[in-house]
């Protein structure tokens, strides 16, 4: 499957050892060796390679090296610039240039970080030099210099390694080595001269290496006289050279690259010729390894060895057995090495390897990948003719090595061990046989072999002739149920099988023949839940569940024999949340059953049928499969990651994102699953099988988080541009406009999934959960001192809580200063002192006023008697009731209740009453002054001694009572009232009051009451949007509307509709939902929705407008409806479209395959012809250069030609890639024409074009319109085979035929059509090949463009193929495109 | 173009190819070898503008628009115009080369060529074509001379030629074995040849071109 780019080298040690003793020691440390687990295995771990390159920031492709500092941050040495790399983007540093110096790259070797933070970075030509990470600036520039002999000796350092005292060992090119002291800037050389005197060569050094335990010894790789040992302390040289006598000993390298330390005896030394072991205390080389071009070598954090070549890739070396997996750049895989050409290897301490590459940049990739595999099926394609999606799987039980695979594409035999994939054949070869039906299901059939459950009916595997049967039930007249799709299969523990087709489940028992439906049935409550079953799962007590597409699950009950049904209620805790049930599964210790839903993880306890929501809050949504390992931990397959959840049965499971770390995202494909005897789990996946081995997998630490940058949007000045947070950092009034602080969690196995949270205390409480942005803005804070706080976590959704956090002051503007605010408290001081002494002149004056105002008052009263008028009058007009009641004689309040009561009832008259009150009982005021109160409120209605119960006992004061009475024939009325009694001498004399009739106000608020519990009811979700001046904000949100989008009513109020709908949303959707909000319109169509915990998912919008008393529109209703569920089967749906689409395409072009040939024979022949008649031209004496210049620009004319042959096949042969783009469909069909041109010639067809010049452009997907009209256009010579030679005209002809339209109709001059209707169906067809599918795929596609298409017969004779398609508004530059069209067609012929 | 003569054993070259780029491609190449090309872009211009009476060579497309290269090949075949055509197909098949290859093509090339087969293809069709001229015009000569035969001399003429003496000739014509000898005479002196072995060989050649 993957030994393409595969090789193993087997190469054992080239020494024999020289003393038997020393053989011992490295055999037993071989043994040793041999005993570790990461070595014990020598098995091939496919590894995915992540890339960066000068498109991503890096500043060059040329990377020299690559060093990780304490922070995390990574720096990657190039051939020009230093950069730093937080895992979103690269930060390029390169020295200031002294003007007139001229521009020089700036190539960086090697890279060193001091104690103190900074880094020392030697390059070529450049010496060596400071660097400052907080500031970014190159401190101190150290060059060579002419003439200084106790100075730099070379213009090249190769490698800075840390000696004692904070000094720096210098490794140079030519120049050997040197001590550097940056304290007092003093520098010593050791030349590294060989021992002849005429040499010069003071020594290139490649590698430099101080061990902790002795750190005045420096152990050197150098370029020509292999390893050395300087000893610092005695100025001690020694060199490793082969020892003559010893004819049996290891020839040291020459040349050596690098050393790394295994352990203080064992070093390994690289060299181009391979790998060597050394023991350094022995000074003694031991083994050598060949493999050429090696470049560098890293020990990763589980001890596997990894080698790089300056030409031949990466590989994993074994030392046990010195045999090496190489990995290579292949083109058809992006995920492999992106070159062969590696310089260096470095381990970064998340345990990542980055490789720098000669000229690529940088390949990364995670050596640890051993719990995940991808199983490809793509390669093996070629025998399976189609590509397919795995729909069900099954171990053999006989031959644990495999797996049977159910495809959309038929049955497939997959042997794990080597990669196999075998399809597998029907008994009958007929066409219907499986080759060609989707395998839905599979099950182990207790009598040998497995159940089969297809598209088409029930099969089974007969393990005796290793065919497929279809399976025929005993009694015939059950034949027809086993046909159909199949859409669940079981065989219970009795020896029944249990499939499900439409309609619910049936039950064949195979002793008796006998054959039971349990067919849903909406009436009865004990039949199945409902007509469709996803899964079937038998628990161990015997029971039965049924997992329902739209309706929850169903348990048939071993005891009862009856269904129980568990229907779903979405987002209801403690209810059964999902709708589509997708996976069961049985906890290993029982009692619990597992329920994968698309709302998320359920929980079920079988004895008593709780039922848990997991997933509320934090876990995941979609969950597609569900798998248990040894450790008794969940595996969990959902929409985007294979996530392993911990303490399943407690109240917060804990949810790991274990594909996260991968960078790896499965794809929306399958709810299958298997658990294999080994251990290992296999899932779906897009591109084949996803193989987890949950023992293998590893959590990552937290990972660590800095801030990087500070940033003063629009100013000049920044505070910390990519430097350090732990300065003191104060913004002045000025600055503090918009700030944007960008952080970094350095976790480098998947960067692009690290997830973050800011806060910034002062301002906030709460965390901002940023999901996987890296930056916060904030804009004009209050003066103050704040905290930017982030955490963060990695890939696998681990959290770093301390995070990172940067301290910054705002100091307030000058008028909130304190001096400024001192002297406005004293200005105010001052003027109260002065007040004061004010008020008492004030006092005096006031007296001798108030004398006339005694005057005054007596002309008030004149005064009151007018106001007296004026209130009556008020009462009279007042549309309130007003009443006041006396007593024939007053009532004594201290009598008991029932007597007041009854006094009340003998005494009480009407002493006042205004128009209103009159008017009410159907009486004039007249009337009504002086009558009794029995007259309207008779004793013998059930409301009065209630009603005047009630007065006695609040001591005849009331407020806001509702009392409901009977008046005339108006009917029942509901009043509201106030009342007050004037009690004098504990008696009361009158009682006044004031009525209301709010009957009319109460109906209306019934009414409301109503409408209100309905909309709160409903399943759709329900807004009522507010317009605003310039916005818009939610007044009301219904409980649904809550449930699909997880806010709570208080985040949603007052927010923006549009705060809910997704950036994914369409632009024209939402355009056209901003301007039925700016006119007040109404809209429908579907929308993508935010959820707060469950990510994006489909809704159904429908907004009215609804307007005020002024006619101008207040509100819009908001109604949506979740549409995921209908959406993710479309999904699936579009996706074998798709797929059927491709295969369609290949196929057309595979029966085009001569005429392709032929067109590009034809630019080959010219081609060759030129340049052969070039050869010629230039051999005679004088040659015709004008001539040979011609004939080059013919050859590439024709080179061109033939590309764009292949580039055109290319497209047709590309899966639909993209969106819509928009098109010319005149262009578009000259296109085509161009590609069927020699085949109309050999048929001898004639094609015309009839096209219309005025043809509004579409916004469509090329490569299917092509398809469609490269399916018609074969379809019409098809049918012109057997007419005459002068009657092979086919026409393709496009026009508008009404404004706004385009159509483009195919006529052929063959027999025409019988049924113009039927043509369309799939598997409909004339012709003795055909499959019948062209046209249904041209149907899907035109109308999945929102277009039509039809067929006819023209009247001519012929068959008429037509298809309409909305244009675009682009008109006016049709007629330029199609003569550029024109021009690149006349430049193919 | 150089010396006359050198043109005059070159023969000129037809390229009938409706690719313009093959067919400057291919005049460039038997240019490049010292040949003169004439292109056309169909069978129809080809056939409307004829050839030259010198040697000449047609390169031919087996798949042109309208009247394709076989269809060409037959239809000059009918026309009673023998010429040396070499095809060249971008998708050359057996039966196609077959069919050609019987009808007398000189060769059937697929597309892209080697240069040396197409060069040494058209220097057989000329060398061919010459050849052919050659027979022509000495058939064409004969045939003058036959027609001034009487049909008693011819009559004599067909018999002498089959090895009759002029007894026997004269038995089979029932005239005197002194008449035959006397349009003996006369034949011999019509056909401008010097002896009987002379006027077996000519009339045998005539035949042998199917004239």
């Amino acid at each position: 499957m993957e030994g393409e780019d595969t090789m193993v080298r087997m190469l054992v040690p080239l020494s024999i050892f020289p003393d038997s003793s020393f053989r011992w020691v490295i055999f037993l440390a071989i043994l040793g060796f041999g005993m570790l687990p990461g070595w014990a295995e020598e098995e091939r771990v496919d590894l995915r390679f992540r890339h960066h390159t000068s498109r991503d920031g890096l500043s060059n492709d040329s990377v020299k090296c690559v060093y990780q500092d304490d922070t995390g941050f990574l720096w990657i040495g190039t051939a020009d610039g230093l950069n730093r790399y937080d895992g979103h983007e690269f930060l390029v540093f390169r020295p200031e240039r002294k003007p007139g110096a001229g521009v020089r790259s700036f190539s960086v070797r090697t890279i060193h970080a001091a104690a103190d933070g900074c880094l020392w970075v030697g390059g070529e030509n450049s010496g060596f030099s400071k660097f400052d990470p907080t500031t970014g600036r190159f401190l101190e520039q150290h060059r060579f210099e002419d003439g200084r002999t106790d100075w730099l000796a070379s213009q090249t350092v190769i490698r800075i390694k840390g000696a004692s005292e904070g000094r720096l060992w210098i490794g140079t090119n030519w120049g050997g080595l040197h001590r550097f002291d940056p304290n007092s800037g003093a520098m010593e050389h050791f030349p590294l001269r060989e021992q002849t005197p005429r040499n010069t060569n003071q020594g290139i050094i490649q590698a430099l290496h101080v061990t902790e335990a002795a750190p005045e010894i420096v152990w050197l790789g150098t370029g020509s006289m292999g390893m050395m040992r300087f000893d610092s302390a005695t100025g001690e040289l020694r060199r490793y050279h082969q020892d003559p006598l010893s004819a049996h000993e290891v020839a040291p390298p020459r040349v050596v690259t690098s050393i790394v330390e295994e352990s203080p005896i064992c070093f390994w030394i690289t060299s181009p010729k391979g790998i060597y072991r050394f023991d350094p205390v022995a000074g003694r080389f031991l083994a050598h390894y060949e493999f050429r071009g090696l470049s560098s070598l890293v020990i990763d954090q589980d001890g596997r060895y990894w080698v790089s070549s300056g030409n031949s890739g990466l590989a994993r070396f074994f030392p046990g057995s010195g045999k090496f997996h190489v990995y290579l750049h292949s083109e058809s895989n992006p995920q492999s090495l992106s070159d062969n050409r590696i310089r260096t290897l470095h381990l970064d301490r998340g345990g990542m390897i980055w490789a720098g590459l000669s000229a690529s940049g940088l390949s990364v990739f995670n050596p640890q990948r051993e719990w995940l595999r991808e199983h490809r099926f793509a390669d093996a394609r070629r025998n399976t003719e189609d590509p397919m999606i795995v729909l069900a799987m099954l171990q053999d039980d006989e031959n644990p090595e495999l797996v049977w695979l159910g495809t959309t594409n038929g049955l497939f035999q997959w042997d794990r061990n080597n990669g196999d994939l075998v399809r597998c054949q029907h008994e009958s070869e007929d066409v219907a046989g499986l080759s060609k039906i989707k395998v839905q299901n599979l099950s182990l059939r207790a009598q040998g072999g497995f159940w089969i459950g297809t598209s088409s009916g029930l099969n089974w595997f007969d393990r005796e002739t290793g065919k497929v049967r279809p399976f025929k039930p005993p009694g015939d007249e059950v034949k027809g149920l086993v046909k159909g799709k199949i859409s669940a299969l079981h065989e219970d523990k009795e020896g029944g099988l249990w499939f499900c087709k439409e309609r619910g489940a049936r039950r064949l028992n195979f002793e008796t023949g006998e054959f039971v439906s349990f067919l849903h049935d909406p009436a009865d409550p004990e039949s199945i839940g409902a007509r469709q079953v996803n899964q079937i799962h038998e628990d161990r007590a015997g029971n039965l569940w049924f997992g329902h597409r739209s309706n929850g699950l169903s348990m048939l009950s071993r005891q009862t024999g009856k269904f129980i049904r568990i229907e779903s209620e979405p987002y209801v805790p403690g209810r059964l949340s999902g709708v589509n049930i997708h996976s069961f599964h049985e906890d290993f210790e029982g009692g619990i059953l597992w329920v994968g839903t698309n709302l998320g993880l359920m929980r079920i306890e079988i004895e008593s049928g709780e039922v848990d929501w997991i997933s509320i809050g934090s876990g995941p949504a979609n969950v597609f499969a569900i798998k248990q390992d040894e450790d008794m931990n969940l595996w969990l397959r959902t929409r985007d990651d294979i996530v392993r959840m911990l303490d399943r049965n407690s109240a917060n499971p804990i949810f790991q994102l274990a594909t996260g770390s991968e960078g790896l995202r499965p794809g929306a494909i399958g709810w299958v699953s298997c658990a294999l005897d080994t251990g290992e789990f296999l899932f779906p996946a897009v591109t084949g099988v996803l193989e987890v081995r949950p023992d293998r997998f590893r959590l990552l630490e937290p990972p660590p988080v800095v801030v990087t940058d500070f940033e003063l949007v629009g100013q000049s000045d920044q505070p910390l541009r990519g430097g350090d947070p732990g300065q003191n950092i104060v913004l002045n009034d000025s600055q503090n406009k918009i700030m944007k602080f960008k952080f970094a969690a350095l976790d480098f196995r998947a960067p692009e999934r690290n997830r973050f949270a800011y806060r910034l205390v002062g301002l906030e409480e709460e965390w901002h959960y940023e999901g996987e942005g890296n930056s916060a803005t904030y804009t004009t804070l209050k003066p103050g001192a704040y905290v930017f706080r982030v955490k963060a976590a990695n890939s696998q959704g681990v959290w770093n809580e301390e995070g990172a956090a940067l301290a910054f002051r705002i100091l307030p503007p000058w008028w909130a200063t304190w001096w400024f605010r001192g002297a406005l408290v004293a200005g105010l001081l001052l003027m109260g002192g002065s007040f004061g002494w004010f008020r008492v002149r004030q006092v005096q004056k006031r007296t001798a006023v108030l004398e006339v105002e005694i005057r005054k008052r007596e002309k008030l009263n004149s005064e009151l008697n007018r106001s007296e008028e004026r209130f009556q009058n008020l009462l009279a007009n007042s549309s309130e009731q007003v009443w006041c009641l006396e007593f024939d004689e007053a009532i004594p309040v201290h009598l008991p209740e029932e007597e007041q009561v009854e006094l009340l009832l003998e005494r009480t008259f009407f002493a006042e009453g205004n128009e209103a009150l009159a008017a009410a009982y159907g009486l004039s005021r007249e009337e009504l002054i002086g009558s009794r109160f029995e007259r309207v409120m008779p004793r013998s209605l059930p409301t009065t001694i209630p009603l005047f119960q009630e007065v006695v006992r609040n001591g005849y004061k009331m407020k806001d009572f509702v009392t409901v009475e009977q008046a005339g024939d108006c009917g029942e009325r509901i009043m509201i009232n106030n009342l007050m009694g004037t009690i004098v001498d504990g008696k009361v004399t009158r009682v006044w009051g004031t009525a209301r009739d709010i009957t009319r106000q109460r109906r209306a608020e019934e009414l409301v009451k109503l409408h209100s519990v309905t909309i709160e009811n409903v399943s759709d979700a329900f807004l009522i949007v507010e317009v605003g001046v310039d916005d818009l904000s939610i007044v009301y949100a219904n409980r649904r509307f809550t449930e699909i989008t997880g806010f709570a009513s208080e985040e949603v109020e007052e927010a923006s509709p549009f705060r809910f709908l997704a950036s994914g949303t369409s632009p024209k959707v939402m355009d056209s939902i901003r301007a039925v909000i700016r006119d007040g319109g109404s809209f429908e169509g579907e929308v993508l929705c935010d959820g707060k915990f469950r990510g994006t998912f489909w809704s159904d919008l429908r907004i009215s407008p609804v307007c005020g008393e002024d006619g101008k529109v207040s509100h819009f209703v908001w109604i949506q409806s979740d549409i995921t569920a209908r959406k993710e089967a479309e999904d699936i749906q579009l996706n074998h479209e798709k797929v059927l689409a491709h295969a369609d395409r290949v196929a057309t072009l595979g029966g085009l395959a001569t005429t392709i040939a032929h067109e590009l024979n034809q630019p080959l022949a010219a081609i060759g012809a030129n340049a052969q008649a070039a050869q010629r031209f230039m051999q005679s004496p004088n040659t015709d250069w004008d001539e040979i210049r011609e004939i080059l620009g013919d050859i590439i004319s024709d080179n061109e030609r033939a590309a764009e042959v292949i580039r055109r096949m290319r497209n047709l042969l590309k899966k639909r890639v993209g969106s819509d783009e928009s098109l010319d469909l005149n262009e578009l069909i000259q296109g085509v024409e161009t590609l069927v041109h020699s085949d109309a010639i050999i048929r001898q067809i004639e094609i015309r074009l009839i096209l219309d010049p005025s043809l509004p452009r579409v916004r469509a997907g090329r490569t299917e319109i092509q398809q469609v009209l490269l399916n018609l256009i074969i379809n019409g010579f098809d049918a012109m085979m057997d007419i005459e030679v002068s009657d092979r005209i086919l026409e393709i002809q496009t026009l508008v035929p009404e404004p706004g339209q385009v159509q483009v109709s195919v006529r052929d001059r063959g027999h025409g059509l019988d049924d113009t209707e039927a043509v369309f169906e799939a598997f409909h067809t004339t012709k003795q090949d055909g499959l019948g599918m062209g046209l249904a795929i041209i149907k899907t596609i035109v109308e999945s463009h929102g277009g039509r298409v039809w067929a006819g017969n023209s009247p001519e004779g012929g068959a008429c193929f037509s298809f309409s398609l909305l244009g675009s508004e682009e008109v006016g530059v049709v007629g330029e495109d199609v003569s550029r069209g024109r021009d690149e067609i006349a430049n193919l012929k | 173009m150089e010396a006359g003569e050198e043109t005059e054993e070159k023969g000129i070259v037809h390229v009938v190819d409706d690719d313009f780029s093959v067919r400057r491609g291919i005049e460039r190449l038997l240019r490049s070898a010292g040949h003169r090309a004439v292109c056309h872009e169909s069978a129809l211009e080809f056939l409307e503008k004829g050839v030259e009476d010198g040697p000449v060579c047609l390169i031919l497309d087996v798949r042109l628009p309208g009247l394709n290269g076989l269809d060409l090949q037959r239809e000059l075949l009918t026309r009673g115009r023998e010429l040396s055509i070499v095809f060249i197909t971008g998708h050359g098949d057996v039966p196609m080369s077959v069919e050609a290859m019987k009808a007398g093509a000189v060769d059937f090339l697929p597309k892209p060529f080697n240069d040396e087969a197409l060069l040494d293809a058209v220097k057989r069709g000329i060398r061919q074509d010459a050849k052919r001229k050659a027979r022509q015009f000495i058939v064409g000569e004969i045939r003058l001379r036959l027609e001034r035969l009487t049909s008693r001399e011819r009559e004599v003429l067909d018999l002498v030629v089959t090895g009759m003496l002029n007894k026997q000739v004269g038995a089979e014509l029932g005239i005197a074995e002194k008449t035959v000898k006397v349009h003996r005479s006369r034949v011999m002196e019509k056909m401008e040849v010097q002896s009987l072995a002379e006027l077996v060989r000519i009339t045998e050649y005539f035949r042998a071109s199917g004239s």
